[in-house]
């Protein structure tokens, strides 16, 4: 014989659903019909509905439901607290990512390394050297000035060389970001050391005529990714 | 967990995703109440599912797209059925497999003798 709860015996189990204070819906729904239908179940076996009601709670505490209620929500909660945390781990990752691109494409050289006054002696390209007497691609440019006179950085960055070489003499690198490295060579002294972080502005060293050179002058060269541009468009902001 | 007065909880307690795989993977769609009831019929009554081990477990399926459900109103209830989704029906068919093989190395480990003849 097919029993099926009318609605009031419905409401009556779902009232005593209600007092375990489950929160999570789809659970308290699929649990009304669960309960009713065990219920169900045993009134075909021959029991009256009020002690079928009371077996079928017996078997299925107050407080058990409650338990189970949170382990479904424990299980799916892990869920999504992983998506949280891959979630955030990308937002923090953009974000990095982004404050790094941002903060590359702040760095490019934005002034001459002597000041606003300069003179340029010998462009970027092609020329014949002065000494070597050969043609020559000319990786930087030359500023004319006085021995002595102040070089600074031009643009943040951190020394990566400051030394004498052969052919550029006493030099410094720089290295801004990624991105971008200055050069200044045929200096006369160092203001500064190899992982010496410095500021645009700062004085770094001083013109001299050091290496292959003729006379008193600063070479310098700007380098975007490894490859030489011309140092004269770096000169302003 | 199961309420199984012949059988050990612990060794039970791994088993019951496949268990509800392999049930959906042969009646196609089932409801909580149905799959307690069936596992029960099928294993003379020895074994019986608690709803407090069935129902995380089928939203876990569930949440991890092993099955997917359906509601159906009768009367005042909503009934909700499971049925399994392509991966489901994949997953299915690995724990069983898994599972299978387990309790046949098992019997390697119980019965030595009768295995090496």
């Amino acid at each position: 014989m097919m029993v099926e709860l009318s609605e009031k015996q419905t409401d009556l189990v779902e009232q005593l659903i209600e007092g375990s204070e489950l929160s999570y819906h789809p659970f308290k729904e699929e649990l009304l019909d669960h309960i009713c239908t065990d219920i169900e179940s045993r009134m075909e076996a021959g029991n009256a509905f009020p002690s079928a009601i009371e077996q079928a709670f017996d078997t299925f505490p107050k407080d058990e439901i409650k338990e189970i209620e949170e382990e479904i929500l424990s299980s799916l909660n892990q869920k999504h607290a992983i998506m949280k945390k891959v979630s955030l781990v990308a937002l923090a990752s953009l974000l990095l990512c982004s404050t790094f691109i941002w903060a590359h494409q702040q760095e490019p050289p934005s002034i001459s390394p002597l000041g606003t006054t300069f003179e340029i002696t010998s462009a970027f390209g092609q020329r014949v050297h002065p000494i070597l007497k050969e043609k020559k691609m000319h990786l930087g440019v030359d500023f004319r000035a006085p021995e002595g006179t102040p070089v600074m950085a031009t643009s943040d960055g951190k020394v990566v060389k400051a030394g004498e070489t052969y052919g550029y003499g006493i030099r410094i690198i720089i290295q801004h970001d990624e991105s971008y490295q200055t050069l200044y060579a045929q200096l006369s002294a160092l203001n500064v050391e190899v992982g010496q972080e410095v500021k645009k502005g700062d004085v770094i060293g001083k013109v001299g005529s050091s290496g292959l050179s003729t006379a008193p002058h600063l070479h310098y060269e700007v380098k975007k990714d490894g490859k030489y541009e011309d140092p004269e468009k770096y000169l302003k902001p | 967990m199961y309420i199984c007065p012949m059988h050990n909880k612990e060794l039970l307690k791994g088993t019951l995703k496949t268990i509800i795989l392999k049930l959906l993977a042969e009646k196609g769609r089932m409801y909580g109440y149905e799959i307690t009831q069936t596992v029960k019929g099928m294993t003379e009554g020895q074994i019986q599912l608690t709803e407090g081990a069935l129902y995380p477990t089928l939203h876990k399926l569930e949440a991890d797209g092993f099955v997917t459900t359906e509601k159906e109103k009768i009367g005042k209830r909503v009934r909700k059925y499971y049925t399994l989704t392509p991966n489901g029906t994949k997953a299915a068919s690995v724990k069983v497999a898994e599972f299978e093989e387990f309790v046949r190395l098992i019997g390697l480990l119980l019965h030595p003798k009768t295995s090496m003849q």
